[in-house]
C-alpha cells in the first residue's frame, strides 16, 4: 500500500518539537506527483484512499480539534483554515486545545493543511470522533412504579425504600453492612453522561454544581438538564437517596452529584468532554464516572483523562458491551482508570460484557432499577455496572479522603469476590466482582500508585518523538498499551507499580502524524523485568537508528552527485558519484536523497509540441463555465468571469504510438488562484494527476504519460467560496517526449539499508531528482 | 406435482369427564391408572437442558403427586403419575437455585398416555435464592366469545375464533410480559414465534383464530413472565369444532416447494452462544432494514457490495440456540411468480406445519396465517436469487423445540389449510442440526510475546462434527486487529478482493487445523491469498505494504467468521461459531440479527 504514503504526506501536519522549539516540517511538498513512473495515477482516488482512513470511525463534519503550545501559531492556523474558534482548554500553561468549525469538511481541511507550512507551536490536530452510550437495554419502562408505589411507601424495612428488593446489586454488593461505615457524604462524582433529571425526589440535596461545556454555563445545584435517561439511572446507581421511604436507594447516597452533560442527547464531541472533564476537576470532582466510549483514540480525550490521574481524580470507565475479550476501546483502556464489567445476580458475568485487560472488577450491570425521569427504570449494560464502582469509590473517599485513585482502585481490587474460574486478576471479571462491605473493611494501602511517563526523542535529543507504541507486560496482573503522543510522552498514571517488561516500538509508520513513512524506519526496544517504582518517574528513551547507502553510478557518461537535503533546513551534502559511493546517516532526522548529472538530461524532440504562438486553439477543445482563450501566446484557464464552484477546461486526444518507457507530458503552467481552495488540475483520462493553487509564477510541470489513446485534459476549477488572485491558470510550450531508451543507463541503483533493513531502489534520472523508491510521491528518509 | 386431495375433516367430540378433571381421591386405595410425562426443561426458548432442576407434579387440590429431577443424562424427563382417574390436570413446578421458577399450569394427563410438555427454566434476575411459589403474579384468564360472552372452555366446544383476557396482579415481582396464546405451540419470543403477540400490560385481551386448530382436542398455550423471570405457562385442552367450510379439491393450493426452484427448503441453525430469545428482539442498526420490499423494484440493483458476493450461506446443546427454519412458497408469493392456477386456486386461511422424527409419522407443530407470511417466500426467494445474507431472509416458521436435538434427523410438511379442510402434505425433506463448536486460536496464542513478524496463524475447531447427511465442511475468515497501539485498518488475506466480501475463505472438509501463514504482499506457495488492509465499516480493502507485521507491537487476531455447514438438495445445517463485522453487527451467516461475537480476539506482540 505505497500509496498510502500519500495520506502522510496530506496529513502529516503534526509537528515534533525541537528542544529549543523549533519545529520540524513535515509538509514541505507541493503535491507533485510527477516522480511516478505511471501516467495513470488518480489523485484523488489517492487521497481519498487515504483520507478516508478516518472514515474508520465516525466523526463530526465541519470540526478539527487542535492542540497547541503557541497562540501566534494557533492563530494563524486558524486564518489559513478560515475557521472560527469556538472554545479553547487550559490543561496547563502552555498547554492548550482549541476546536474550530470550518466552512468546509475535515476532509477538505486536511488537504488544505497539505500546503500550509508553519506549525510550529502545535501539538495536534484532529477530527472530533463521534461516540456513543454503550447499547444500554431499557428492559422495562417503569414509569408507573411511581403511582402504584406511593400507597407502599410506609415500609420500615431496611433500608427504607419500597424499591429494596428489587435492587439485587446493592445486596450483592452488602451494600448495608458498607453504610455502616461510609455512604458518600462529602464526596462529588460527576456524572459525564446525558444530564440528570435532578427534581427527581429520589435525590434530594444530592448536587452540587454541574457545568455545560457547550453553552459553558453552570448547572446550578438542583437544576434539571435530562437529555437522556441513561444519565439519570447512572445517577440514580450512585447517590439516589436511601432512608426516605421512596424510590431506591444509591450506593453512595450521600454523595454529591455534579452532572456534566455530554450527550444532549447526541455526543457533543471530544472537545466538549475534555472541556467538561477539565472543569469537573477545576471545580472538585472526587470522581469522574463515565459509562460510554467506543472505538477510536483521541488525544484531547487523553489529556483531559491524563489531566485527571495526575490530579488524584479516580477514573471509572465503563468497559462496553462487545463481549469479546479484547484490548482496545477508549477511554476504557487509558492506563490508570478503573474499567468495570458487568454481572448478575448470579454472580456470572454477563454474557455482554467486554472483556480484557481493562477490566479492574465487575459489578451488578443486569436488569438494574434505578431513576429515570419521572419514575424508574429497570437497564442493563457495563453502563449500570460502572455506576456502581464510582460509588463505591465515593464511600472510600469519604473513609479515606486523601487516598490516590490507585489506592482507591486497588481497594476495590483487593476486596472483589472472583467470579470467574481463575483466581486472582483475569480479563473476564478483572479482580472480581465488587464488594462494598468488604473494600471499606480495607487498610489504605501503603504505595500510591505509579505516575510514569517514558519520552521518546531521537538520538540527539532534538526532537520529540510521537507514535511510538509501548506495552507494559507483566506476569500477573492487567497489561497496559500505550503510545506517545506529539509531545514524545507516554503517560501511565496511577498504574501498579510492578516488574514489568516493556516493550517499545515505533514510531508506526502508518499514522498519518508520525514522522516517518517506512516500516524499515521503525526501531525496537525492549526492557526485561523492569521495576516500575511507586511514585512519579519519568524516563527517557532515545531512538537510535541505523543508516548506510550505497549507489552505483549509471552507466551512462556524465558527472553524477549525491545530494542529502535535510527537510527541515536549507541544509543539505553533496556527494561525488564516481562508481560506487556508500554514504552514512546524516545529521538529519528527515532528509530526501537526490541526485544530479551533468550535462544535464535531454529528452528526445517532442512527438507533440505546440506553443499557442500563433494564437490558435491547435484543436484542443474548449469546455466548463468560460472557455479558454489564448492571449499573448498562452492559454488562459478561467479569469475574472469564473464563478464559484464553475470551472474552465481544455482537452484533447492523443494517440501515442508503442514506446518502451512511455512518454513524459510536459508544459510550463503559471496558476493565480486562491491557495488551497481553487485549483488548476490536469486530468488525464479523467484521472487527475497533477494540481496546484495559490500564486506561482511559470514554472514547468513534468508527468508520465504511457503508450496508446489518451485524452489529456487541462482545467481550473473553483470552488464555491471567495476568490484570491485573479482565479487563472495560464498554460504554454505543451509538449510529449518519449522517454529515450536510455532511461535506464540513467538509472542509479543504490541501496538503502535502515536499522538492518536493505532497500533496493532503481531510479532513472528521467523521472526526476529525488530516489525514495515510492510511487507516486516525493518521500523523505527518516532516521533517529 | 399437484396431487390434490381432501383430508377429509373429521367431527371429534371430545367428551371431557368432568369427574377426571376433577377427582376425588380415595386415600386409602393403591392408584390404578399411570400416565406419563415427557417433560424437557430448557434454560431458554431454543436452548439446553436445565440439568438437576426440583420438578414437582402437583393436582389442583395442591397435592404433590410426584418428585423428580431434571436428566442429566438426556434431553427429556420421564415421569410417572399414578392416577385414580382416567383424564386429569396437574401442573408442573420445576426450581433451581439462580433460577426463576417455572410452572406449567393445567397439563392434561390421561391414563396410559405420554404428554410431551416442554418448559423454559430461565436464569434469576432479580433474586437469586429463596424464591417461593407464592411469589407468581396472581394471574385470571378468562375466555369470552368475540361479543363478549363467557365461555367455559373446559367444557365448550369452540366453533369460532375468540377472546382470551389475561388479568394480572403483583405479588412480589411485576409482571414483566404476556405473550398472547397458541394452538399447539408454546409461544416464545418473536424471533421464534413471530405470529404470536407481546403484551407488558396488567390487562390485556388477544383475539384467537380458530383456523389454528384442529376439530377436536387441542392445547391452547399462554405464558406469563414476572420480573425476577418466573414463568407461568398455561395449558388449556380445548375442542374445537370448526364450521364445514366449501372448497372444492381443484381450489386447494398445495404449498410448492423452494426446492422446486432450486432454493432451499429447511435451514437448521446451531448458534454456539445462546441467544436467551424472550421478549422483543430489537432490530439491529443496520442497512439492511432499509431495503424496500416492493415487489416491482429491482432488488439486484439494491445490493450494496457486501451483498453481491454469494455466501455459501449458510434440543439445544448447552449454552446453545438450536433452531430450523422452514421455508415454502406461501399462496400470495406462487401467484406473484405466476405459479398458481388462478382459474381455480383459491388462497387458503393458513398453513399447518408437521414435524416427524422418523419421516413417517408426523405431529402438527404449528399454524401460520396466510397474511401473516403473505408474499415472505417470494422475496426469500429473491434474497436468495441474489446472494442475500441470511439475516435477510423470513422463514415461515421457525421450529425452536427442546425436541430438537443435534444429530437427530427431522422431517417436515406442510399442507394449506382451508378452514375445517386442509391440502394433502407437501414434503419438505428433512434436516440433521449439527453439534456446536468452537474456534480455538492455538498460534500466536493469547499474551504471547516475541511472535514472528510473519506469524503462521494457527487455529482448529475444537470438536469434529458429523452429519448423516453429508459431509460437514469448516468455513473461517480471520483478521488482524491493529488497534491496541493504533487506529489502523483491520489486515486480511484475500485472494480476489474485487469478489470477496470478507476477505479469503478458509474452508475445510475436517477439523484438522488451518495453517495460515502471513506473507503480506507476497504471494507464497501453498497459500492462495495476499493480504491487504482493510476497512470493515466502508469494505474498502487496499494492498499492505510489507511481508511483515511491525516490530515489538502487540495486535490482536481473530476468527470472525467460523461456521460449519452441510448441504444437501433440501436442507442447509449450519453450525455458527461466529459471525462478527462490527458491535452488534454480523456478516449475515447468523440469522439472529445482532450476530455472535467470538470469545476471544487474541493478543500478541511481535519481536523485532
Amino acid at each position: 500500500m505505497k500509496k498510502n504514503y500519500f495520506l502522510f504526506l496530506i496529513l502529516g501536519i503534526i509537528v515534533l518539537l525541537f528542544t529549543g522549539c523549533a519545529t520540524l516540517n513535515l509538509n514541505a511538498h507541493s503535491d507533485n506527483i510527477t516522480n511516478s513512473k505511471d501516467g495513470n495515477i488518480d489523485v484523488d482516488t489517492l487521497l481519498n484512499e487515504f483520507i478516508n482512513k478516518i472514515d474508520t470511525f465516525e466523526y463530526y463534519q465541519n470540526q478539527l480539534i487542535v492542540g497547541y503550545t503557541n497562540d501566534e501559531a494557533f492563530d494563524e492556523l486558524k486564518r489559513y483554515l478560515k475557521a472560527f474558534e469556538e472554545g479553547i482548554i487550559e490543561f496547563e500553561k502552555d498547554t492548550k486545545v482549541a476546536l474550530l468549525t470550518l466552512n468546509i469538511s475535515v476532509k477538505d481541511a486536511l488537504l488544505k493543511l497539505k500546503t500550509y507550512n508553519d506549525f510550529d507551536g502545535i501539538r495536534y490536530i484532529e477530527p472530533s470522533i463521534k461516540r456513543y452510550l454503550p447499547d444500554y437495554e431499557i428492559i422495562e419502562s417503569r414509569n408507573d412504579l411511581k403511582i402504584s408505589r406511593e400507597g407502599t411507601l410506609e415500609s420500615f424495612e431496611d433500608p427504607y425504600n419500597p424499591y429494596w428488593d428489587e435492587q439485587w446489586g446493592l445486596k450483592k454488593v452488602r451494600a448495608d453492612e458498607a453504610w455502616q461505615k461510609a455512604t458518600g457524604k462529602n464526596v462529588v462524582v460527576a456524572i459525564i453522561d446525558g444530564g440528570v433529571d435532578a427534581s427527581h425526589r429520589d435525590f434530594m440535596n444530592s448536587f452540587v454544581d454541574g457545568y455545560d461545556p457547550v453553552t459553558e454555563s453552570i448547572i446550578k445545584s438542583g437544576e434539571s438538564r435530562s437529555y437522556d435517561p441513561h444519565g439519570t439511572h447512572v445517577a440514580g446507581i450512585v447517590a439516589a437517596n436511601k432512608n426516605d421511604h421512596y424510590g431506591i436507594a444509591g450506593l453512595a447516597p450521600d454523595a454529591l452529584i455534579m452532572p456534566i452533560p455530554i450527550f444532549q442527547p447526541n455526543f457533543i464531541g471530544d472537545f466538549y468532554v475534555a472541556k467538561g472533564v477539565k472543569w469537573a476537576v477545576d471545580n472538585g470532582a472526587n470522581i469522574l464516572q463515565n459509562s460510554w466510549g467506543g472505538p477510536g483514540f483521541s488525544n484531547v480525550l487523553k489529556d483531559a483523562f491524563d489531566y485527571a490521574l495526575k490530579n488524584d481524580v479516580v477514573v471509572v470507565v465503563s468497559t462496553g458491551n462487545t463481549y469479546i475479550d479484547e484490548n482496545w476501546g477508549f477511554p476504557n483502556t487509558i492506563p490508570g482508570v478503573i474499567g468495570v464489567g458487568s454481572s448478575n445476580v448470579n454472580d456470572e458475568i454477563s454474557t455482554f460484557s467486554s472483556r480484557g485487560d481493562s477490566v479492574s472488577v465487575v459489578a451488578p450491570g443486569e436488569k438494574i432499577l434505578s431513576t429515570v425521569p419521572g419514575g424508574w427504570t429497570y437497564m442493563q449494560g457495563t453502563s449500570m455496572a460502572s455506576p456502581f464502582v464510582s460509588a463505591l469509590a465515593a464511600l472510600l473517599l469519604e473513609k479515606y479522603p486523601d487516598a490516590t485513585p490507585y489506592q482507591i482502585r486497588k481497594m476495590i481490587e483487593n476486596s472483589a469476590v472472583d467470579v470467574d474460574e481463575i483466581n486472582g486478576f483475569s480479563k473476564n471479571d478483572g479482580y472480581g466482582r465488587i464488594d462494598a462491605a468488604a473494600a471499606l473493611n480495607e487498610q489504605l494501602p501503603e504505595q500510591k500508585g505509579a505516575k510514569f511517563v517514558i519520552n521518546f526523542t531521537d538520538s540527539k535529543e532534538r526532537f520529540f518523538i510521537p507514535n511510538v507504541y509501548v506495552s507494559l507486560i507483566r506476569e500477573n496482573g492487567p497489561n497496559y498499551y500505550a503510545r506517545s503522543l506529539i509531545d514524545g510522552n507516554i503517560a501511565f498514571y496511577q498504574i501498579d507499580p510492578d516488574i514489568y517488561d516493556i516493550i517499545i516500538g515505533g514510531p508506526d509508520y502508518l499514522d498519518p502524524y508520525s514522522p516517518n513513512y517506512r516500516m524499515e524506519e521503525q526501531v525496537g526496544y525492549k526492557f526485561n523485568a523492569y521495576r516500575i517504582h511507586d511514585g512519579e518517574a519519568t524516563v527517557f528513551q532515545e531512538l537510535v537508528s541505523t543508516f548506510s547507502a550505497t549507489f552505483e553510478k549509471p552507466s551512462a557518461e556524465g558527472t553524477y552527485k549525491i545530494i542529502i537535503s535535510d527537510v527541515n533546513s536549507e541544509a543539505n551534502t553533496v556527494y561525488s558519484l564516481n562508481q560506487e559511493l556508500t554514504i552514512y546517516k546524516p545529521d538529519y532526522l528527515q532528509f530526501y536523497i537526490m541526485a544530479d548529472v551533468e550535462p544535464s538530461l535531454e529528452f528526445p524532440e517532442p512527438i507533440y509540441s505546440y506553443n499557442f504562438d500563433d494564437d490558435s486553439l491547435d484543436e484542443w477543445i474548449v469546455g466548463g463555465d468560460v472557455h479558454p482563450y489564448v492571449e499573448d501566446g498562452y492559454i488562459v484557464l478561467g479569469g475574472g468571469q469564473l464563478q464559484d464552484n464553475e470551472l474552465s477546461k481544455l482537452s484533447k486526444d492523443f494517440d501515442l504510438p508503442d514506446a518502451t518507457y512511455g512518454y513524459k507530458l510536459n508544459f510550463s503552467l503559471k496558476v493565480s488562484s486562491e491557495e488551497g481552495w481553487d485549483y488548476f488540475k490536469l486530468y488525464i483520462d479523467d484521472n487527475l494527476v497533477y494540481r496546484d493553487s495559490g500564486e506561482k509564477d511559470w514554472y514547468s510541470v513534468s508527468v508520465p504519460i504511457s503508450e496508446g489513446n489518451h485524452t489529456v485534459t487541462f482545467s481550473y476549477e473553483k470552488d464555491g467560496a471567495a476568490s484570491e488572485g485573479y482565479d487563472t491558470a495560464y498554460i504554454d510550450n505543451i509538449e510529449i517526449v518519449q522517454l529515450p531508451e536510455d532511461y535506464m543507463d540513467y538509472a542509479i541503483n543504490c541501496t538503502i539499508n535502515i536499522n538492518n533493513y536493505s532497500i533496493e531502489i532503481t531510479h532513472s534520472l528521467y523521472d526526476g531528482d529525488i530516489i525514495d523508491g515510492i510511487d507516486g510521491i516525493d518521500a523523505w528518509f527518516t532516521t533517529f | 406435482m399437484k396431487k390434490w386431495f381432501y383430508v377429509s375433516s373429521i367431527l371429534m367430540l371430545v367428551l371431557l369427564f368432568l369427574g377426571g378433571c376433577f377427582p376425588s381421591t380415595p386415600e386409602e386405595e393403591e392408584p390404578t391408572y399411570e400416565a406419563t410425562i415427557e417433560l424437557r426443561v430448557v434454560e431458554f426458548s431454543s436452548g439446553g437442558r436445565v440439568e438437576d432442576a426440583d420438578i414437582k407434579i402437583i393436582d389442583l387440590e395442591g397435592n404433590i403427586l410426584t418428585t423428580t429431577k431434571s436428566s442429566s443424562i438426556n434431553d427429556s424427563t420421564i415421569i410417572k403419575i399414578p392416577m385414580y382417574e382416567e383424564s386429569k390436570y396437574v401442573d408442573i413446578i420445576a426450581m433451581k437455585t439462580g433460577y426463576g421458577i417455572s410452572k406449567i399450569v393445567g397439563v392434561k394427563i390421561d391414563k396410559g398416555k405420554t404428554s410431551k410438555e416442554e418448559m423454559v427454566l430461565k436464569a434469576a434476575e432479580l433474586q437469586q435464592e429463596n424464591i417461593s411459589l407464592t411469589e407468581f403474579p396472581e394471574v385470571e384468564i378468562k375466555f369470552t366469545t368475540l361479543d363478549g360472552t363467557p365461555i367455559n372452555i373446559l367444557t365448550q366446544t369452540i366453533r369460532d375464533d375468540f377472546l382470551v383476557k389475561v388479568s394480572s396482579s403483583k405479588t412480589k415481582w411485576n409482571l414483566q410480559f404476556v405473550y398472547s396464546p397458541l394452538f399447539n405451540r408454546v409461544p416464545r419470543a418473536g424471533f421464534l414465534t413471530p405470529e404470536r403477540e407481546i403484551s407488558y400490560e396488567e390487562e390485556v385481551t388477544f383475539r384467537v383464530d380458530i383456523n389454528a386448530a384442529d376439530n377436536g382436542e387441542n392445547k391452547l398455550y399462554l405464558v406469563v413472565y414476572d420480573d425476577n423471570a418466573n414463568r407461568l405457562q398455561y395449558v388449556f385442552s380445548i375442542n374445537v369444532l370448526k364450521s364445514e367450510t366449501e372448497v372444492e379439491f381443484n381450489q386447494i393450493y398445495e404449498p410448492i416447494l423452494m426446492s422446486d426452484l432450486d432454493a432451499t427448503n429447511i435451514y437448521s441453525f446451531t448458534r454456539r452462544r445462546g441467544v436467551e430469545f424472550y421478549g422483543v428482539i430489537p432490530s439491529p442498526n443496520n442497512e439492511k432494514k432499509e431495503l424496500t420490499r416492493n415487489i416491482n423494484s429491482n432488488l439486484e440493483q439494491k445490493f450494496s457490495q457486501e451483498k453481491t458476493i454469494r455466501k455459501s450461506p449458510y434440543s439445544a446443546p448447552k449454552d446453545a440456540n438450536l433452531f430450523v427454519q422452514l421455508y415454502w412458497l406461501d399462496y400470495d408469493s406462487a401467484l406473484i411468480l405466476e405459479l398458481v392456477d388462478t382459474q381455480t386456486q383459491v388462497r387458503p386461511d393458513g398453513y399447518n406445519i408437521y414435524r416427524s422424527f422418523d419421516g413417517e409419522r408426523y405431529e402438527k407443530i404449528g399454524y401460520v396465517d396466510s397474511d401473516l407470511v403473505s408474499t415472505n417466500a417470494l422475496y426469500n426467494y429473491l434474497y436468495w436469487l441474489y446472494d442475500y445474507p441470511m439475516n435477510y431472509y423470513s422463514p415461515l416458521i421457525v421450529d425452536g423445540s427442546a425436541e430438537l436435538e443435534a444429530g437427530k434427523e427431522t422431517w417436515y410438511a406442510v399442507s394449506s389449510v382451508y378452514g375445517d379442510k386442509e391440502s394433502s402434505k407437501a414434503n419438505l425433506g428433512s434436516v440433521v442440526p449439527l453439534n456446536t463448536f468452537n474456534v480455538i486460536l492455538e498460534n500466536p496464542s493469547d499474551e504471547s510475546r516475541d511472535v514472528p513478524r510473519a506469524p503462521v496463524f494457527k487455529w482448529s475447531p475444537d470438536k469434529v462434527l458429523n452429519s448423516t447427511e453429508g459431509t460437514v465442511t469448516y468455513n473461517y475468515n480471520m483478521f488482524i486487529y491493529d488497534r491496541t497501539q493504533a487506529d489502523n485498518l483491520l489486515i486480511a488475506p484475500f485472494s480476489d478482493p474485487s469478489t470477496e466480501l470478507n476477505g479469503f475463505m478458509f474452508s475445510s472438509e475436517s477439523a484438522n487445523q488451518i495453517v495460515a501463514p502471513f506473507t503480506g504482499n507476497q504471494i507464497e506457495e501453498n497459500c492462495d491469498y495476499m493480504w491487504y488492509y482493510f476497512d470493515e465499516y466502508s469494505l474498502e480493502v487496499m494492498p499492505y505494504d510489507y511481508n511483515v507485521l511491525q516490530p515489538n507491537k502487540t495486535y490482536a487476531w481473530a476468527i470472525n467468521v467460523a461456521y460449519a455447514e452441510v448441504i444437501d438438495e433440501d436442507s442447509v445445517s449450519l453450525s455458527i461459531a461466529a459471525d462478527f463485522r462490527l458491535r452488534d453487527y454480523g456478516w449475515g451467516i447468523d440469522p439472529y440479527p445482532y450476530g455472535m461475537e467470538p470469545d476471544l480476539h487474541a493478543d500478541f506482540t511481535t519481536g523485532n
